[in-house]
């Protein structure tokens, strides 16, 4: 479970902006690879600067995060105590959304801090990632089930969010060839990542069965 | 032991992104905190439930809302029952709009052009530094009235942005206003000494409606009183070449030929004259110029009327004796953006043309009529603590050539010239996507492009913040504190946006943040030696309140300003109502109020095209939010309107493609075939054809109608004539 839950992470952690440092955290992942499952290539500098600012930053030109409340509605019925529903609970691509709010109550259990630069996505996959590895380092198979179960079970969605976006730009191709044909070789990477990420996903959870 | 040290123990090789010291104990725990057992015990627990009052953003009406927040979330938002604009109901877009703070649309921290033209992140520390670089450097060479900012009004981007440019020497401030509502209110102006006026509608029994559209152009004070007017049995006339969603209000369709209303109005002003059904007491006592305008009236008959607006002289006829009739308890409503807010050559006059009418019925002040009513006054603050600005010593650059522009707006696309002869070098932009919707945006892209530094601040990538150098991220309007709001009308208040929720991005700040970091980096930052609550609870002193008291209720009414009806104080040189003017002679036109064309004439086989709201977007503001976006698509909002025997005309069926070329542009969108259309006009709602690629959800759905508009500025006035255009069409086959 170890070995494979640290594979996960490294691939989750590949999500995470590096800047120069990146092919360190692509080594770490390569290393860390289970036989059998898909190995990200490194990529070239810059095509991994494009993936983080302008895919991996919010509010960039193709920004696509792997933010869990962005793919889930936001959320669930009750506003507690029998309360009212959210207004807008079912809507999705909105953060902080209640995978968010849940991932914060188990980091105050956790006594972790989550840094500023993820304030809001508490529940962005670097950090999912990490928590998984965490729990299997402690042994919880259990914990680590219902995490992969609960929070991991949206990187489909987000795959195809990225195809979805190399798609809207083949549509209409970015003035500068260079910049579009780096920002298409980002988003092909980006998919690569998170399919990458899926397998390793299933195979951990396969494994805990 | 229960903990381990910090999570680099677990594995000293590797970067770690939680902080903090994992508790072993729960990480080994049995049986974890799942999502549904949280969710259940959640729905069950009483969450940590708080309620705020603010000011919604959905528009520039500024409604007051109750925001409830759930363990800081929001959650739910309402309308402030007090509040006059939103009495009780937020509209559609206001609880879109709600949703804003957590859009995965934001910016989230300040972004720097590249040389490529692409966008990077940069601190703040460094954009401020480079821009105050960028100033100094324009101001050594160019000096301060190469300076401008153009900004869409709210409570706090209004008094900063002035101040701001102010402190650097530059006079050069505008507002949307050239394409909104210059045009109207410059008349407006001119004629009463008041820029805009009110109907009193639980009086009213007959009311004519310009164009504009209280159910589509929402706010809901405005649509619950014309809906109070049409129960009680008022007359409500809607001349407008579309049957708009006021229609179900309405007793009277009048379809015209866009951009003649004015026509119609001189009809109906030569029947009150010709047929003495006019206010005689009222045009005695209280107006200058009436003789030389009843001259001129005298030859704008029904009849001739009829060959320009293509209504029916009878009907024309038949409006005046109603109105007159009804007087005093009528009145022509003032309008907003609509038929003449910017859209024509002849916009102002016919802004002049509407007061006339009024002022033929006697209606001002009366009740049932068209009320001017008083704002609150800001009294003078400290000025140690708030020091003054010097005046800047230069004009402000358009003022010149457009003397008729309301000085409160001057036209901002004297700025777009400024840049094009480079009088204008640096800008600045706030809340503002002039780039888009002020006039045709491959010529303000061209214009800006010339320009050494341009600066937007906004809350998402518009197509102004690509067109810019920096763009600075402003938090959401829940997450803000912004000046007090003050609200005219019969009676006094006094509103105030307040945080509801947390910043979600640490990196965004407020307006007055900015602005401030700004006028430091600029080396004018001893103007702002105080915090936006300062200054507020200053400004509320003046008025007899505190920021805590209005802070605690949202609204707080204040001192009666003693409205009554009866014909008020006309603020004008000749402190009369003006059917002649002579700062309208002064800027080269008729004095007297009259007729004026529209410019583009439709030839054979050519349409008017016109614009307007819809009820859930503002302007192109929402298009990229997630809830109002999907309403767009579900409901194919985007098509061009064509009357039915146009389509037939032209073999075009519901919800096929066309072309829509001008002389400016070609683009391509379905059509919607309507009856609620008068043929040989088409209508395209005016919020759509994004083209800035972080909006993914709005660009390229449907057409920006200012891509078809050419360039060219109303006179003396300097309005965008959004409407001054003459298309074709042609279904695309497949
Ligand atoms: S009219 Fe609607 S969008 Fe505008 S401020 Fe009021 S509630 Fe908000």
């Amino acid at each position: 479970m170890q070995k494979r839950a640290n594979y996960v992470r490294a691939l989750g952690a590949l999500f995470a902006l590096w800047g120069a440092d990146y092919p360190a955290a692509y080594e770490e992942a390569r290393a860390g690879a289970i036989e059998g499952l898909s190995v990200p290539a490194v990529p070239s500098a810059p095509v991994r600067r494009r993936l983080e600012n302008e895919v991996l930053t919010l509010g960039s030109l193709a920004a696509t995060l792997p933010v869990e409340s962005l793919y889930k509605p936001w959320a669930s019925a009750s506003g507690g105590d029998g309360g009212e529903p959210a207004q807008f609970g079912a809507a999705r691509n909105l953060l902080l959304g209640d995978s968010a709010q849940h991932m914060r109550v188990l980091y105050d259990g956790l006594e972790l801090d989550v840094p500023p630069a993820y304030e809001a996505m508490p529940d962005h996959v670097a950090l999912l990632t990490e928590v998984a590895c965490l729990y299997a380092e402690a042994g919880n198979g259990e914990a680590v089930r219902d995490l992969v179960a609960d929070h991991l079970d949206w990187l489909d969605a987000y795959e195809e969010a990225l195809a979805a976006r190399l798609a809207a730009l083949e549509a209409r191709p970015l003035p500068g060839a260079q910049h579009h044909d780096e920002l298409a070789a980002a988003l092909a990477h980006g998919c690569e990542l998170a399919g990458a990420l899926t397998r390793a996903i299933h195979d951990l959870s396969q494994s805990l069965r | 032991m229960q903990e381990k040290e910090a999570l680099m123990r677990c594995n000293p090789t590797r970067r770690t992104f939680l902080k903090g010291t994992a508790a072993t104990a729960a990480l080994a725990a049995v049986g974890t905190c799942s999502v549904t057992a949280w969710q259940a015990e959640r729905a069950e627990a009483a969450g940590a439930k708080t309620q705020g009052a603010s000011l919604c953003n959905g528009c520039s009406s500024k409604c007051g809302l109750v925001a409830t927040t759930l363990d800081g979330r929001l959650w739910t938002v309402e309308g402030m029952e007090a509040h006059p604009y939103s009495k009780g109901t937020l509209c559609g877009r206001g609880h879109g709009t709600a949703q804003w703070a957590y859009s995965d649309g934001r910016l989230t921290q300040p972004m720097k052009r590249a040389e490529d033209g692409s966008f990077a992140p940069i601190s703040w520390d460094d954009a401020f530094a480079e821009i105050g670089a960028k100033v100094q450097e324009i101001l050594a060479e160019a000096g301060p009235e190469a300076l401008a900012i153009v900004q869409d009004p709210r409570p706090s981007g209004k008094y900063y942005s002035k101040r701001f440019m102010n402190a650097l020497g530059s006079a050069n401030v505008y507002t949307h206003a050239a394409a909104c509502n210059l045009s109207k209110e410059s008349g407006i102006q001119e004629a009463t000494g008041a820029s805009n006026y009110s109907v009193d509608f639980p009086n009213t029994k007959m009311v004519v409606f310009i164009g504009r559209s209280y159910g589509d152009g929402i706010r809901p004070s405005s649509v619950k009183s014309l809906a109070g007017a049409a129960d009680k049995g008022a007359r409500v006339v809607i001349v407008d070449p579309r049957l708009n969603n006021t229609g179900i209000f309405a007793t009277d369709w009048v379809p015209i030929k866009p951009g003649t209303d004015i026509a119609l109005l001189l009809g109906i002003a030569n029947v009150l004259v010709a047929n003495d059904l006019y206010d005689h007491e009222f045009v005695e006592q209280f107006t200058v110029g009436f003789p030389e305008f009843a001259a001129q009236v005298a030859e704008y008959t029904p009849a001739w009327a009829e060959g320009v607006c293509d209504v029916p002289a009878d009907t024309i006829v038949e409006l005046a004796e109603a109105l007159a009739a009804a007087a005093p308890a009528c009145a022509i409503e003032p309008s907003w953006r609509a038929a003449f807010g910017c859209a024509y050559q002849n916009s102002f006059e016919t802004a002049r043309v509407v007061c006339a009418v009024n002022a033929l019925l006697g209606c001002w002040g009366q009740k049932g009529g068209a009320l001017i009513t008083s704002s609150p006054k800001v009294g003078d603050v400290d000025p140690a603590k708030f020091p003054e600005v010097p005046k800047p010593t230069a004009k402000r650059v358009g003022d010149a050539e457009f003397p008729l522009a309301l000085s409160g707006t001057g036209t901002n696309l004297a700025v777009l010239n400024g840049c094009n002869d480079g009088t204008v070098q640096g800008v600045f932009f706030y809340n503002s996507n002039a780039v888009q919707g002020y006039a045709q945006p491959a010529k303000w892209r061209e214009a800006l492009a010339k320009a050494k530094l341009v600066v937007t601040i906004d809350v998402q990538m518009s197509e102004t913040a690509l067109a810019s150098d920096y763009v600075l991220p402003e938090c959401t309007v829940l997450e803000r504190m912004e000046l007090p709001e003050f609200i005219g009308g019969k009676k006094h208040y006094v509103a105030l946006r307040t945080p509801v929720i947390d910043r979600v991005h640490p990196e965004t700040k407020s307006c007055d943040e900015i602005f401030v970091g700004l006028a430091e980096a600029c080396g004018v930052g001893q103007y702002f030696p105080f915090t936006v609550e300062e200054l507020a609870d200053a400004q509320l002193a003046t008025v007899g309140t505190s920021l805590d008291a209005v802070r605690e209720a949202g609204i707080v009414e204040l001192a009666d300003p003693g409205f009554q009806f009866g014909t008020p104080a006309f603020k004008t040189p000749t402190e009369k109502f003006q059917f002649t003017s002579a700062k309208v002679a002064e800027a080269g036109l008729n004095p007297v109020i009259g007729y004026v064309p529209r410019l583009v004439e439709p030839a054979a086989g050519e349409f008017s095209l016109i614009g307007g709201k819809q009820g859930i977007h503002s302007h192109t503001m929402t298009l990229n939010l997630e809830a109002l976006n999907a309403i767009s698509r579900e409901y194919q909002l985007e098509r061009l309107w064509m009357a039915a025997s146009d389509a037939a005309e032209l073999g075009i069926a519901d919800g096929d493609t066309v072309e829509l070329s001008s002389s400016e542009a070609s683009g391509r969108v379905a059509v919607k075939v309507t009856e609620r259309l008068k043929p040989g006009v088409l209508f395209l709602p005016t919020h759509y054809g994004s083209t800035s690629p972080y909006l993914t959800r709005a660009q390229g759905f449907g057409l920006n109608m200012m891509d078809f508009i050419p360039l060219h500025l109303e006179p003396a006035v300097g309005s965008t004539m959004s409407q001054e255009v003459a298309v074709t069409v042609r279904k695309v086959e497949d």
